[in-house]
């Protein structure tokens, strides 16, 4: 059975349908790449995911357990074991690295304030950080920022992270420090859901990859079957623009 | 809302006689800007005769004395509240009066006469009767309306406080005062040079009570057993003397004191909206003067800021020093200071501006002052920005002008000034403290005449809002239409 | 007029003077600190309840919305005769400075509602997503992640408002309230010039406004600077 199981997933804001019956699943410790033209539904996907969009119709479920989106609660319980890292960091801007990774754990979880502040300091250091544990984000590089909102998702000790272009936002010459932190991350079995435009990185670290067009899954497959013989007339397209750059 | 709605079943909270006695204290509004009859000294304390009347009558009733300072127009719902067991003040008894509280026996006469100057040439009041002289007039006053009925030719100024009406004379805004003589004869006396007269026999004569609470009953049979006590023994007629150095010009009666009051029950605050619909098309009417009072001291005051405004840009030092000054000294004052100084202050020198002058006046020149900055402002966000791209574009000065400058200005500070337009609006009603008749200046006519100040003011106040909102409506449309400003 | 200003001199500058003035100016900051106070705690929680999404307030987002809209389009004067009169049945012994303090208080509730509202609404939306996907609750979004970075946005603008409303007090001398204003028309009924009375009157209200206003400023340049703190 898979760990995360989507059916026939359908969303769209105010009426505009966005999603079109996204059927897709994620094994425990797969790694999967979402790949597609920009505004074919891939953050929208992710959003649906972690409970931020209400999908219109379809089924989402966890661990065999159905999530239900109109209920607080089971958002709540799902988003105790799905996080959620955003192309933009999103780290709340009053507070130090420390504190943004400690929050939740200590405010949602009931972790003891001292507890939450040790495994804070590991993950920072975890993710090459030990010593920004008291900047705020606006004396961070974005590629620090960025690595602090990763360390941040992972102290609700997650069972599955979904990653949404957390590369796009950055200096070319930050990018290799946050791959290099989700390489490490892949290889301690989390599952992992995400969007990338670094070919190359998807190539390597992803299990399978899932094409998507027009809020649809068009074709998915190993890596090497997606980039070297796509099926689908669509996804040469995609992969045959990507090449050519 | 709520809260006016709330008061239709609002329980009354008058003290009896009981409770009085049980708390040993009575508590008595008094008028705090009416000498003789009641005013601060310099101690700080309130004298007068309505103080000595009013510590006696506590001396009755065995228990102390707490003084309210109650302006006049406060006198009757602080009675109705509670606020106050009784009200003294010179409270004539009228029938609207009647309506809502309880008068005890007399205290005193109201012998209304002419105070005037030897600049106007009467003998008799009938004589005042023309359409070139101007009489002040206290607002709130039963002799208002009397007034209107009795000398309806003459002008009317209204001001709010006693010493107000002889300052008007003094200063040349007013010709005679039509009041009680005895009460505003003895404020003269601050005006030394000026030959002040009294015209003999008075236009006619009321009397004055003091206002309890209805179905107050015990308190009031006690106080009028006091009273006429105080006035079988000579007190009151002793007091009169220390206090207005002289004899009551028409004593009260043995008839008058001998009265008995029937029984009275207390009706409670009821809404009545009735006395407030036929005064509609009156306030309505208000309302376009504040309107104006806000155009013209809008107009003006833009001048004024963008000289003030064009001036600490471009100036010299001198110049823009004094600017600065200007700009600084009127947004950190009060506007209505300022008219106080222009209204009460200029006659000093020489100079006499009518209520309506001295608040435009003022107005205007805060008005600069704050349109100054808000036009400096937006002069300022065009110089970084988009003048760098006209000069690249090789404009030339008077295109830069009209097609970049200006269009670039008006775009940033459009929606401010047309806020500021709404305090303008709003700040028109300044204009009621100084007698001005704009919207609120007439809800505060009408209020002291009808007794219905709730009722009255809440009407007044839906009329700013549907005023404001239509206002700021057609200036959102007029810079969509012509500047294509963005909405709000 | 010099013979006038000098012959009043040592009537005026007494210590009863400045004891008379220091009252009136303590009472004209009492209502402004009161009323502004708690029309900044009030004007918050009309903010709150805008923002607020629950289908069973909608009745208290409208009635937040007209009572913002409706109080910023009524003279501050007409509020405070309407409090005077309408508080009597409630409370007839409030002092009239209480009175004073509640009218500034639904003034400046309408006003301070609109820059709490502003403030708010600058912090970005993605930040409460991403205090959302962290499983907070909204009152736990709203005070440790909201509110914390609106302040910057909030602070200069409500603190000149206040600084702005000193001077509008002014209108409570008309309940009879001696504050700063109606202590100048009570000296000049004394007998002494305007130009001791309201002289002086003016150049408290400047003391006690220019520097608060450059304070207001100061914090405005020094809150832009850094978005943290
Ligand atoms: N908040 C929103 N409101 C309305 N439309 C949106 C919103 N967010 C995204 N969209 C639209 O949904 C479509 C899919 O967007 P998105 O999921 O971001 O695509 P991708 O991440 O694949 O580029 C796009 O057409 C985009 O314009
Ligand atoms: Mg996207």
């Amino acid at each position: 059975m898979p760990f995360l199981d989507i059916v026939d997933l359908s969303a769209g804001y105010g009426g505009a349908p966005i999603l079109n019956g996204v059927n897709l699943s994620v094994g425990k410790g797969e790694v999967i790449s979402l790949i597609g033209p920009s505004g074919s539904g891939k953050s929208t996907l992710l959003r649906v995911l972690i409970g931020l969009t209400a999908p219109s119709s379809g089924q989402v479920s966890i661990d065999g357990t159905p999530v239900d989106y109109a209920s607080k609660a089971s958002v709540r319980a799902l988003r105790r074991r799905m996080s959620i890292v955003f192309q933009q960091f999103n780290l709340f801007q009053n507070m130090t690295a420390l504190a943004n990774i400690c929050l939740a754990p200590v405010k949602t979880l009931g972790v003891a304030p001292a507890a939450a502040e040790a495994r804070g300091r590991e993950l920072l250091a975890s993710v090459g950080l030990a010593d920004k544990a008291d900047s705020y984000p606006d004396q961070l590089s974005g590629g620090q920022q960025q690595r602090v909102a990763i360390a941040r998702a992972l102290a609700m000790q997650p069972e599955i992270l979904l990653l949404d272009e957390i590369t796009s936002a950055l200096d070319p010459e930050r990018v290799g420090e946050v791959l290099d932190t989700v390489r490490a991350l892949a290889a301690t079995g989390i599952s992992m859901l995400l969007v990338s435009h670094e070919m190359s990185f998807v190539r390597e670290i992803s299990t399978r990859v899932v094409m998507m067009d027009a809020g649809r899954v068009v074709e998915s497959g190993p890596p090497a079957q997606i980039f070297t013989a796509p099926q689908e007339a669509r996804t040469k397209a995609f992969i045959g623009a990507i090449i050519r750059h | 809302m709520l809260l006016w709605l709330a008061l239709i079943a609002v329980p009354l909270h008058a003290r009896s006689l009981d409770t009085i006695r049980a708390t040993g204290v009575l508590r008595v509004g008094v008028n705090p800007n009416f000498p003789p009859m009641s005013s601060f000294a310099a101690d700080g304390t309130l004298k007068g005769f309505d103080v000595d009347v009013a510590r006696r009558l506590a001396d009755r009733l065995g228990v102390r004395l707490q003084l309210v300072p109650t302006e006049a127009a406060s006198r009757v719902p602080f009675l109705v509240s509670g606020r106050i067991d009784l009200a003294l003040g010179a409270l004539t008894i009228t029938p609207e009066r009647e309506a809502l509280i309880d008068f005890t026996v007399p205290l005193h006469s109201e012998a209304m006469g002419v105070i005037t100057t030897a600049r106007l040439p009467v003998t008799r009041w009938q004589e005042l009767d023309r359409a070139d002289i101007t009489l002040v007039n206290m607002r709130g006053n039963q002799s208002v309306s009397v007034l209107r009925e009795k000398l309806p030719k003459p002008q009317r100024l209204l001001v709010d406080g006693n010493a107000d009406t002889i300052r008007a004379i003094a200063q040349g805004r007013a010709d005679a005062l039509v009041e009680n003589v005895d009460f505003f004869v003895g404020f003269t006396k601050n005006y030394p040079d000026i030959a002040w007269r009294v015209l003999p026999d008075p236009i006619f004569v009321a009397w004055c009570g003091i206002g309890i609470a209805q179905g107050n009953d015990a308190l009031r049979a006690a106080t009028d057993a006091a009273l006429r006590q105080l006035h079988g023994d000579g007190s009151i007629a002793a007091l009169w003397r220390k206090h207005y150095g002289a004899a009551m010009t028409v004593p009260v009666s043995a008839a008058q004191l001998a009265s008995v009051a029937k029984a009275s029950r207390p009706t409670g605050y009821r809404f009545d909206w009735s006395g407030v619909w036929p005064e509609l098309p009156y306030l309505a009417a208000g309302a376009v003067i504040s309107l104006q009072i806000a155009v013209i001291a809008f107009v003006a005051g833009a001048a004024i800021g963008l000289g003030c405004a064009l001036a600490r840009l471009r100036g010299g030092t001198l110049l823009r020093r004094v600017c600065g000054a200007y700009v600084s000294f009127f947004t950190n004052t009060p506007a209505l200071v300022q008219i106080f100084v222009l209204y009460y202050a200029l006659p000093d020198i020489g100079v006499k501006l009518p209520a309506f002058a001295a608040v435009v006046i003022g107005l205007t020149l805060n008005a600069g002052a704050y349109l100054a900055e808000i036009l400096r402002g937006g002069i300022v966000a065009v110089r970084t920005v988009e003048l760098e791209a006209a000069e690249v574009l090789g404009l030339g000065r008077r295109d830069k002008l009209v097609h970049v400058m200006l269009p670039s200005i008006i775009r940033t500070v459009y929606r401010p000034l047309s806020s500021f337009f709404i305090v303008l609006v709003l700040g028109s009603s300044m204009g009621a403290l100084f007698g001005v008749e704009e919207l609120t200046g007439r809800a505060i006519n009408i209020s002291t005449a009808n007794l219905r100040t709730i009722e009255t003011f809440a009407v007044t106040g839906l009329i700013y809002i549907v005023l404001t909102l239509v206002a700021s409506g057609l200036l959102a449309g007029a810079g969509r239409w012509l500047f294509r400003v963005r909405a709000a | 007029m010099i013979d006038r200003l000098m012959a009043e001199a040592p009537a005026f500058f007494t210590r009863d003077t400045a004891a008379f003035l220091g009252l009136a100016l303590s009472r004209t900051l009492l209502m402004t600190v009161i009323g502004c106070g708690a029309g900044f705690v009030l004007g918050m929680v009309l903010a709150v309840v805008r923002r607020s999404r629950a289908g069973w307030l909608a009745p208290a987002r409208v009635l937040a919305a007209a009572y913002v809209e409706l109080f910023r389009r009524i003279p501050f004067l007409v509020i405070l005769i309407l409090v005077l009169f309408s508080v009597q049945a409630f409370a007839p012994d409030l002092s009239l400075l209480g009175i004073a303090a509640i009218a500034v208080t639904l003034a400046a509730t309408a006003y301070l509602s609109e820059i709490v509202r502003a403030g708010l609404e600058s912090v970005p939306r993605a930040q409460v997503e991403g205090a959302d996907v962290l499983g907070l609750s909204a009152a736990q979004s709203f005070w440790l992640v909201i509110l914390p970075q609106s302040w910057r946005v909030i602070l200069p603008p409500a603190a000149a408002f206040m600084v702005m409303f000193i001077k509008d007090t002014a209108l409570a001398s008309h309940l009879g309230v001696v504050e700063l204003a109606f202590s100048g028309k009570i000296l000049v009924n004394r007998g002494f010039s305007p130009l001791y009375g309201f002289g002086a009157v003016l150049i408290l209200y400047f003391l006690l406004s220019w520097p608060l206003g450059r304070m207001a400023a100061w914090l405005e340049t020094r809150l832009a600077v850094s978005r943290h703190r």
